[in-house]
C-alpha cells in the first residue's frame, strides 16, 4: 500500500504527461484548443473537396461559437458555413446575430454584405454596404465591385447604397472612371452611361467637388466629349469668373498654380527651361509665368498650353509679355490654330502682343501655346527671361 | 370556405414566388486565404473570406482559391490562375481557364470548363484536374467519373447563344436519348416545382386549420445558438 502511494506522484505524471502528448498531436497545444483554432481547423474543412467538409465545418464552427458565443466572427464563419451548405435561413440568422454584436464592424458588415449579394437580397446589401462605406474608406473598391457586379440597377446603388454619404459618391465616381481603363463593365450598362449617371445623379444633389470635375472633364476629354468637358470646366473648376463668357483663357493672369490637365494651362517640363510663376513680377495681379532660358539649348518650345473650346467666330488672342536680356532672332510668341503673335526678343518692358483668329468650324477645340521657334544662327542658342500675363482670348465679331 | 380558397390562392403565388428563379446573378461564391482579383479590385480575405460571382466575372488568384458553384460543385484554382466565369443558357456554370488550372469536383452536375480553347465537361460525380501547359494547351487528368466532352469542342470566353443545342443530354444539352445528367434551373423543373408546392400547399389547406388561427402554433425558427448543439 505504502509501495503504490509513493509511486502515485509518478502515475499522476506520467498521466499528465500523456493527456498533453495527446493533446498537442491532435491540435498542435498541449492546452485546450482556442476557439480560433477550431474556426481555422473548420475552414479547412469547409474548403476541402471531400463531401463531408461542409457538415464538418459546421459542427465545427458550432463548437467554436458554443466556446466564444458574444464573438461577432464566429457568427459570420458560422453563417458562412451554412451558406456554403444551402441552410439559408440558419446562415441569415447568423449574420443578423453578428451584425447585432458588431454593429460598426466593416468586416462583419461586409461579409454580410456578401451573404446577401450571393441570396440575391439587394436591398440589404445596399444598406449593409452602406454602413461599410460610413465607417471606413478602405473597403470601397470592394463594395463598389461587389454591388456593380451584382447589386442591381445604378438607380438602387445610388440611392440606397450611397445616398447622401459625399465622400462614398465621389469614391465611387473615381472608381468608375478608373473602371473604364481596365474595361470591366459589370452590370451590363455600358461604362459611359453608367458614369454620366452618376455625374448627373451628383449634380442633383449638389456634391460635386472641384477635384472631382477636374478628374471628369480629363476623362471626358479622353473620350473626346469636348464640349461636355468644356461646360464642365466652366461650372466647376475654372478660376476666373468671366470663363467661357467673355474671355475663353482660364487662369489668365497666372493668379493660381496651372492646373495641368483639362482647360487649365500645361506646363511641360523641356531641357533649357525653368518655368514657374513669379510672384515678384506681374502686369496686373499678385503673378505671371516666368521663362528662364539658360542659354543650353537652341529651343524648339512649344511646352506650354491651354485647350480651347470655341464656337465659330472672330477671335483676338492678347497677352502682355516681358523680356530681359533674350538672346537670338528667335523671340518668345503665342500661337492658336496656326496664328501666331509677334514674338518678343531682347529687352522689353511690359508689352501687349495681339493676334486674329478666325474659327470655322463648328464647335472647335484648340490650344493655345507658348512657343519659340529654332534659330537658323549659329549663336541660336537662347538665353534670357520672359514673363507673360494676361493672356485673353475674346471674340471680337 | 371563402378563406381557405384565399389562402390557396396565397399559397398557389408563394410557391411561384419560392420556386428557383433563374434572375439571380450569382453564379457561385469563391473563398480563398489570399486575394483574389474580381474585374481588376482586389479582394480581401480580411474583409471577408467568400466573395459571389456574377456571370462575366474576371478573376485571378494568388493563393489557390476554391469556387462553389451555384448548383454546388466544386473547383479550385490553382495559385496564379485567371477565368472568366460564365452561366449557360441553364444556369450551370461556364468556367473559361485563361491561365493556370483547375481542379473539379462535380458534386451535382456537370460543370463546363473552357481551357485551352477547348471544351471540358466532367460528368456528374468526376474528379480531376485540368490545366495550361507551357504551349497554352490544356492537360486533363481524371481521378474518377468520366468526362462527357474531353477537348473534342472548340470553346471561347462567352457562352455562345447556341451553346447548350450542340451538347448531349448528359451534359445538360439537347441531343441525346435521355438526360442523365444535367439539371439546374430550367422551364420543367420549375413547373414540376410549382406544382408540387402547390399540391402540398393544398393538402396542408384542407386537412388542417391554419396555423395563424391555430392555438399554441409558433412559426418562429429555432435559433442557432450554443444552449441548443
Amino acid at each position: 500500500m505504502t509501495e503504490l502511494a509513493s509511486r502515485l506522484p509518478a502515475l499522476y505524471g506520467l498521466a499528465l504527461a500523456g493527456c498533453m502528448g495527446w493533446s498537442w498531436l491532435s491540435s498542435g497545444s498541449v492546452s485546450p484548443p482556442a476557439p480560433q483554432t477550431i474556426a481555422n481547423h473548420a475552414y479547412r474543412e469547409l474548403w476541402s473537396d471531400h463531401p463531408e467538409g461542409r457538415q464538418s465545418a459546421i459542427e465545427m464552427f458550432q463548437q467554436s461559437l458554443a466556446m466564444d458565443p458574444a464573438f461577432p466572427f464566429r457568427w459570420s464563419d458560422l453563417g458562412d458555413a451554412l451558406a456554403a451548405a444551402g441552410r439559408t435561413d440558419s446562415a441569415r440568422y447568423c449574420f443578423r446575430r453578428s451584425l447585432e454584436l458588431a454593429p460598426n464592424s466593416p468586416q462583419i458588415a461586409m461579409r454580410a454584405v456578401n451573404f446577401d449579394l450571393g441570396e440575391g437580397e439587394l436591398g440589404p446589401a445596399l444598406q449593409l454596404g452602406a454602413v461599410v462605406l460610413r465607417i471606413t474608406p478602405d473597403y470601397d473598391q470592394m463594395v463598389f465591385n461587389s454591388w456593380l457586379r451584382l447589386g442591381g440597377d445604378m438607380n438602387g446603388i445610388l440611392q440606397a447604397g450611397i445616398g447622401g454619404n459625399t465622400r462614398a459618391a465621389e469614391a465611387f465616381f473615381r472608381f468608375l472612371i478608373a473602371s473604364t481603363a481596365t474595361g470591366h463593365s459589370a452590370t451590363g450598362q455600358s461604362e459611359e452611361s453608367r458614369l454620366f449617371q452618376t455625374w448627373n445623379w451628383m449634380e442633383g444633389r449638389s456634391s460635386v467637388t472641384r477635384a472631382l470635375a477636374t478628374a471628369w472633364t480629363v476623362w471626358l476629354e479622353s473620350r473626346h466629349h469636348d464640349g461636355d468637358a468644356f461646360l464642365v470646366w466652366k461650372r466647376y473648376v475654372a478660376r476666373d469668373s468671366g470663363y467661357g463668357a467673355g474671355n475663353w483663357i482660364d487662369n489668365s493672369g497666372f493668379e493660381y498654380e496651372p492646373a495641368g490637365q483639362g482647360f487649365g494651362w500645361r506646363l511641360q517640363p523641356c531641357p533649357g527651361v525653368k518655368s514657374a510663376l513669379d510672384p515678384a513680377v506681374a502686369h496686373s495681379g499678385h503673378s505671371s509665368l516666368r521663362l528662364e532660358f539658360d542659354g543650353s539649348e537652341n529651343l524648339d518650345f512649344h511646352h506650354i498650353a491651354q485647350s480651347v473650346w470655341l464656337a465659330p467666330g472672330r477671335y483676338r488672342l492678347t497677352a502682355w509679355m516681358r523680356t530681359a536680356n533674350l538672346s537670338t532672332d528667335q523671340g518668345v510668341a503665342l500661337t492658336l490654330f496656326g496664328v501666331s503673335t509677334p514674338a518678343l526678343v531682347s529687352a522689353r518692358d511690359w508689352s501687349r502682343v495681339s493676334a486674329d483668329v478666325t474659327v470655322r468650324i463648328n464647335p472647335s477645340l484648340g490650344e493655345v501655346r507658348i512657343v519659340r521657334a529654332p534659330s537658323w544662327r549659329f549663336d541660336g542658342k537662347l538665353r534670357g527671361v520672359v514673363w507673360i500675363d494676361d493672356v485673353e482670348l475674346r471674340r471680337i465679331d | 370556405m371563402i378563406w381557405r380558397v384565399t389562402i390557396l390562392v396565397a399559397a398557389v403565388a408563394s410557391a411561384i414566388i419560392a420556386a428557383p428563379q433563374s434572375s439571380s446573378p450569382v453564379v457561385g461564391t469563391i473563398s480563398s486565404t489570399e486575394p483574389i482579383t474580381i474585374n481588376g479590385s482586389a479582394t480581401s480575405p480580411s474583409a471577408a473570406p467568400s466573395w459571389p460571382l456574377a456571370a462575366r466575372d474576371e478573376i485571378a488568384t494568388t493563393a489557390p482559391a476554391l469556387l462553389q458553384t451555384a448548383d454546388r460543385n466544386v473547383l479550385r484554382f490553382e495559385a496564379n490562375s485567371k477565368a472568366r466565369i460564365g452561366s449557360a443558357g441553364n444556369g450551370l456554370a461556364y468556367i473559361y481557364v485563361r491561365e493556370g488550372g483547375v481542379h473539379f469536383n462535380a458534386r451535382t452536375g456537370p460543370v463546363y470548363i473552357c481551357i485551352g480553347d477547348r471544351l471540358f465537361i466532367p460528368a456528374k460525380s468526376a474528379q480531376g484536374t485540368l490545366k495550361l501547359d507551357q504551349s497554352g494547351s490544356a492537360a486533363s487528368s481524371l481521378e474518377s467519373g468520366v468526362f462527357v466532352e474531353q477537348g473534342t469542342r472548340a470553346c471561347m470566353p462567352d457562352v455562345p447563344a447556341d451553346f447548350l443545342s450542340g451538347l448531349p443530354k448528359a451534359a445538360g444539352g439537347s441531343i441525346g436519348p435521355q438526360a442523365t445528367a444535367g439539371g439546374g434551373l430550367n422551364k420543367r423543373n420549375t413547373a414540376i416545382t410549382i406544382a408540387a408546392a402547390a399540391l402540398a400547399g393544398t393538402a396542408f389547406l384542407f386537412s388542417s386549420p391554419p396555423c395563424a388561427l391555430a392555438a399554441g402554433c409558433n412559426f418562429n425558427p429555432a435559433p442557432i445558438s450554443p444552449s441548443q448543439r
